[in-house]
């Protein structure tokens, strides 16, 4: 009897056996190596992978006659095997250079590359110490990233970048401040750009009725015309408070990116003046990527337009063209903001 | 996360509680409980060339209805994951799915035989690549139909009634929305003359087998009680892959702990 029931044990070990085995096995996760393995991160990969991205998915090649096949056969025999890091990052640097976009860069854990002529090239048109010295004065009030001060009769708001968020009790308060005022000034000088949400919020202050400014597309495919019909591109009133008075926007070479699109909405007001130098450009949209080795890159995937069919990508024009008077700033004033205060001026 | 992961606990208690209950004729229907931990990895050439991988939990509730000739299984889980590349940088992903299988059997139980039928799986992921700005976003969606098959093997072991299950499917046809070439947003929505419902026909493709793929199985070894309730210990792999716009290929291994609580 010892011996069967011994028996019958051994039966149900050899059956149970390979299923425990089977579960144990299956304990060892093979999910990564289901997956093919990642490309060889060498400069040549790297090199190639990046153009080819680029080739694929840039959206200003034929608006900006760029021969990026030409700009391969330049660079392509400059990339070894033996490069250092820091040598294929200058190599990839000067490569993306030649797209002349602020939205262009490649990011290593050492250094991130960058494209400022456009408004390197040109004068500044900005002094800060100026304004925070002897226009906002030192009881300016901080509404959030809004800074402002009333000056004969009209709200003074300088907003620095576009990445500080603007909430909605902000507006509301900023809004409260201009009722009954002769108008408002926007500063936004210097301003390089962040959240385009922040520049629709602000627009959304400045008319009592819907608006429509421009249109966008995306890249759909790697073809040179592979993009999306055009969008419409419209502002929508902010159910607040509102200010629909006249409004002047200072702008120079380095308002970027959101900064640009704001420019882009308040031209289309009849409200709205705007006086300094052309904002900097950056129409696209930026996407990201990321290399074999890790580095980051950006690039513009989108185009924008006005309703006239002309590219923002190099900027906005303003009304009033003038530069930063080099007299006058040596006396402490800013004659693109008195340019503009005079315009409410009796 | 922790007061979510608690609820879980005193769901998975409750449910133990229960399990340990006599109850008295044949079980026809069941309702399973699991949570557990994920391994993923995934890479989508839209987003990285890179392979991102990491863990994260999973969990879900399934219900089995044993009919004369037909079992139904419907399965409603979740995975979250923290994945990373070798580079350090991060991306989180979450995905849900509600799967169903349909397995015919002659009359009766369908122990220690191998069952076949049919089986649908609607699965939606959503991730986040941590260090992109605009377009950081890509999501997911499918929904499928394909042929599936299960074996139950029923056995004492030391005086112990336990059970050995194994559930394969794979996905042949259906349809599934992916983000456009750039955009996070599916490629009909980018056109503004689309409404919401033609912007949808206008996104789907087609899923077929040589554009994309998508496998499962998921062994169980369970352990029941007298009352019939039990205890499992299940893994579940899974595999997916879309070709197009370009490719996304997912792979998930999951370690669950369940409850079976018959009703």
């Amino acid at each position: 009897m010892v011996f069967n029931r011994d028996n019958k044990i051994m039966k149900k070990l050899k059956i149970n056996i390979p299923i425990f085995l089977t579960m144990v096995l299956l304990t060892v996760s093979c999910e990564r190596f289901l997956l093919a393995p990642d490309p060889q991160s060498d400069p040549v990969g790297n090199f190639e992978f990046l153009w080819h991205e680029l080739n694929n998915k840039y959206s200003y090649f034929e608006y900006k006659s760029l021969d990026w096949d030409s700009i391969y056969t330049a660079y392509r025999p400059q990339v070894r095997e033996d490069m250092s890091d820091r040598e294929l990052f200058d190599l990839l640097a000067a490569m993306l250079y030649e797209l002349k976009d602020g939205h262009v860069n490649i990011t290593s854990p050492f250094d991130r590359s960058r494209n400022w002529s456009w408004y390197l090239d040109h004068p500044q048109n900005f002094n800060e110490t100026i304004i925070y010295r002897n226009y906002l004065g030192n009881d300016y009030r901080i509404t959030g990233p809004l800074h402002n001060q009333i000056i004969d009769s009209v709200l003074y708001v300088y907003y620095a970048s576009f990445a500080n968020r603007i909430s909605t009790a902000h507006l509301d308060a900023l809004m409260e401040r201009a009722e009954g005022l002769k108008g408002v000034i926007i500063d936004i000088r210097n301003n390089g750009g962040g959240s385009s949400g922040n520049a629709y919020a602000l627009a959304s202050c400045f008319s009592d009725s819907s608006w429509t400014y421009g249109k966008n597309r995306v890249k759909t495919g790697p073809g040179p015309d592979d993009f999306s019909p055009w969008n419409t591109l419209s502002v929508h009133p902010r159910s607040g408070k509102r200010f629909s008075g006249e409004v002047v926007l200072l702008c120079n070479r380095n308002s970027y990116s959101a900064s640009n699109l704001f420019a882009l909405m308040m031209k289309s007001l009849p409200n709205v003046t705007l006086a300094g130098d052309n904002s900097g450009g950056g129409g696209g949209t930026p996407a990201f990527g990321e290399l074999p080795n890790g580095w980051i890159y950006r690039f513009s995937a989108t185009q924008t337009i006005n309703m006239q069919g002309e590219h923002t990508e190099h900027g906005v024009p303003v009304d009033i063209r003038l530069d930063l008077d080099p007299a006058d700033e040596a006396l402490g004033i800013d004659n693109i903001l008195e340019t503009a205060l005079d315009l409410f001026r009796p | 996360m922790m007061r979510n992961v608690k609820s879980l606990v005193y769901i998975v208690l409750f449910l133990v509680l229960l399990s340990g209950q006599k109850t008295y004729g044949r079980p026809a229907n069941v309702l399973q409980t699991h949570v557990g931990m994920n391994s993923t990895a995934f890479r989508d050439k839209s987003m990285s060339p890179l392979m991102y991988t990491g863990l994260g939990l999973s969990g879900g509730v399934s219900f089995e209805h044993v009919l004369q000739k037909r079992t139904e299984l419907f399965m409603l889980s979740f995975d979250l994951a923290g994945t990373g590349n070798p580079f350090g940088n991060t991306c989180e992903l979450s995905g849900f799915a509600f799967k169903n299988y349909n397995l015919y059997h002659s009359e009766g139980d369908r122990q220690n035989r191998i069952v076949a039928g049919w089986s649908n799986n609607n699965y939606f992921n959503y991730y986040v690549n941590e260090n992109y700005g605009n377009f950081r976003e890509r999501s997911n969606y499918l929904t499928t139909f394909g042929p599936a098959a299960a074996y139950r093997y029923r056995f004492d072991l030391f005086g112990r009634e336990m059970a050995f299950d194994m559930l394969l499917d794979i996905q042949l046809l259906g349809f599934y929305l992916r983000p456009s070439y750039v955009s996070n947003n599916p490629e009909g929505y980018l056109d503004p003359e689309n409404s919401g419902f033609m912007g949808f026909l206008y996104s789907i493709g087609a899923f077929l087998p040589h554009q994309a793929w998508h496998a499962g199985l998921s062994p169980k070894i369970t352990y029941f009680f007298r009352s019939g309730n039990g205890i499992s210990l299940n893994y579940q792999y899974e595999y997916l892959r879309i070709n197009r716009p370009e490719p996304f290929v997912q792979s998930t291994g999951k370690w669950y702990l369940t409850v079976i609580t018959k009703l």
